[in-house]
């Protein structure tokens, strides 16, 4: 009686198991969606609540920046070659640093001094931008703050200084910012 | 003995069960004049309304409050309190809140911290983290209840209509008029200054007088470690130097007289209190998770 048992045991098990291995193979899984690239807002956004800004956020801002908005530069290499192709890295510290690495001020003055083409002062001219001249002079027009050149640059001020610098750039270029017009629906009817 | 002792434990063991079912039975009605009062009456809760997105320009996203998911704006949509809108490079939006057009800039995120309708005016509350607005805001009595509020300051508008700020993080921020009047701008940092501007000056975080803030920004510094300013201190102090100084020891920009000497920092996001958030003129706490993080 107890071998029919296990026998009978046996064989239900044998027959889930050949169920299971004549089972068809379940369906690989789809491949991941590519995570679309994140509109300038959402990066802009998001940066701002950031304590350090990376080197491939300053690539980024800045090529949005040189690019006047037409290039994301959501890649950190296709960034880095949008740049030096546009001259705003000529074997600079964005050229050389990982992806991760904090951004200092001096740097991104430096670079800011680049993409807008500032001459500076005297010393600038003679030796370039270099970084602590290019933060002095970045201070000077008011597109950051004074500081160490070895300082980071948090999120919230790399969004200021691009917000800065292309507002200085639409004062060279004479691009007037959009004037606010209209009135609201809440104003009394104008009497003629 | 033990038929004595039996009866008694059987006696207590049911006192016991008994007493537990009277404690798990629900508790009697209360009598009618122990019953709580009834609540008085709500006062009439000021009425909320909507702002309607009249202009988008470029990347503009929303979203309708805090842990929602961000979605592009469109002309004619209608967003409530605390929605919060972020815009990108060379981005904007206008948005009519009906005695108030606020024209949100590039770069830029905010919170409509509160728009309701609160008797005869419309209490406006724009909650802004950084970037530049603009607003237009119609006279029609003398306390017009609207204000643009950065984490360092509070624009409020007293009989004037035109108002811009740009405020961005360790930058600092800049607030004036785009037309005639005088608008207010109370900072949050002590000693809570407020100066008046007027057309064509400005003012900045701690709420400086317009005349003096442009007198910082063209006379030489003065070399004298007694000088009236800040800045006028920091110039002979300032170490510059490319070697950053141990940790501990280095001070705000680098020297290591400046820790010593720091001055309570220029753009305090937050008060004192957990529950301060370093805003005046505001009500609700709801600012704060914009300001401090997603």
């Amino acid at each position: 009686m107890l071998g029919r048992v296990w026998t009978a045991a046996a064989l239900i098990l044998l027959a889930a198991g050949w169920a299971l291995a004549a089972a068809p193979p379940a369906p690989a899984p789809a491949p991941a969606p590519a995570p679309a690239a994140s509109t300038d807002a959402q990066f802009f956004g998001e940066l701002a609540y950031k304590d350090v800004a990376t080197a491939a956020d300053t690539a980024r801002a800045l090529t949005i920046l040189v690019s006047e908005g037409t290039e994301n530069g959501a890649d950190f290499a296709a960034a880095k070659a949008y740049l030096a192709k546009q001259g705003v890295l000529p074997d600079g510290w964005l050229s050389k640093v990982a992806a991760e690495e904090p951004t200092d001020k001096g740097h991104l003055a430096s670079l800011v001094c680049r993409a807008l083409k500032i001459k500076g002062g005297l010393w600038m001219r003679l030796f370039g931008p270099q970084p602590r001249l290019a933060l002095r002079e970045c201070a000077y027009l008011e597109l950051m703050a004074q500081g160490c050149d070895y300082c980071h640059v948090s999120g919230g001020e790399l969004v200021g200084v691009i917000d800065r610098a292309d507002r200085l750039r639409g004062r060279q270029t004479g691009r007037a910012p959009p004037k606010l017009e209209g009135q609201p629906s809440g104003a009394p009817e104008v009497k003629p | 003995m033990i038929r004595a002792t039996l009866p008694c434990l059987t006696l207590a063991a049911v006192l016991v069960v008994g007493a537990s079912f009277a404690n798990a039975a629900p508790a009697p009605a209360a009598p009618a004049a122990a019953a709580p009062a009834a609540p008085a009456a709500p006062a009439p809760a000021a009425a909320k309304v909507t702002a309607l997105v009249k202009v988008v320009d470029g990347s503009v996203e929303t979203r309708p409050a805090l842990g929602q998911p961000w979605a592009p704006v469109q002309v004619g949509m209608q967003l409530a309190e605390g929605a919060d809108l972020r815009t990108g490079f060379r981005a904007r939006c206008v948005l009519d809140m009906t005695e108030s057009l606020v024209q949100v800039g590039p770069l830029t995120v905010v919170r409509i911290g509160e728009l309701r309708k609160d008797g005869d005016k419309i209490r406006a509350r724009v909650v802004m983290k950084q970037g530049n607005a603009q607003a237009e805001v119609v006279r029609k009595a003398v306390a017009s209840d609207f204000a643009i509020v950065t984490p360092s300051a509070t624009l409020s508008v007293r009989g004037t209509r035109g108002i811009w700020c740009n405020f961005f993080p360790d930058l600092g921020g800049r607030y004036g008029l785009t037309r005639s009047g005088l608008i207010g701008v109370t900072s949050s940092t002590p000693p809570d200054n407020s100066t008046g501007v007027h057309p064509g000056e400005e003012t900045d975080d701690a709420a400086t007088l317009p005349v003096w803030l442009v007198a910082m920004w063209h006379e030489p510094p003065i070399l004298d470690l007694f000088g009236l300013l800040p800045e006028e201190r920091w110039a002979a102090m300032r170490w510059d130097t490319s070697t950053p100084f141990p940790i501990g020891l280095n001070g705000p920009n680098g020297s290591p007289l400046l820790g010593v000497l720091q001055t309570p920092p220029l753009h305090p996001s937050r008060g004192t209190s957990p529950n301060d958030t370093g805003v005046k003129g505001t009500t609700s706490t709801m600012y704060e998770p914009l300001y401090r993080g997603r």
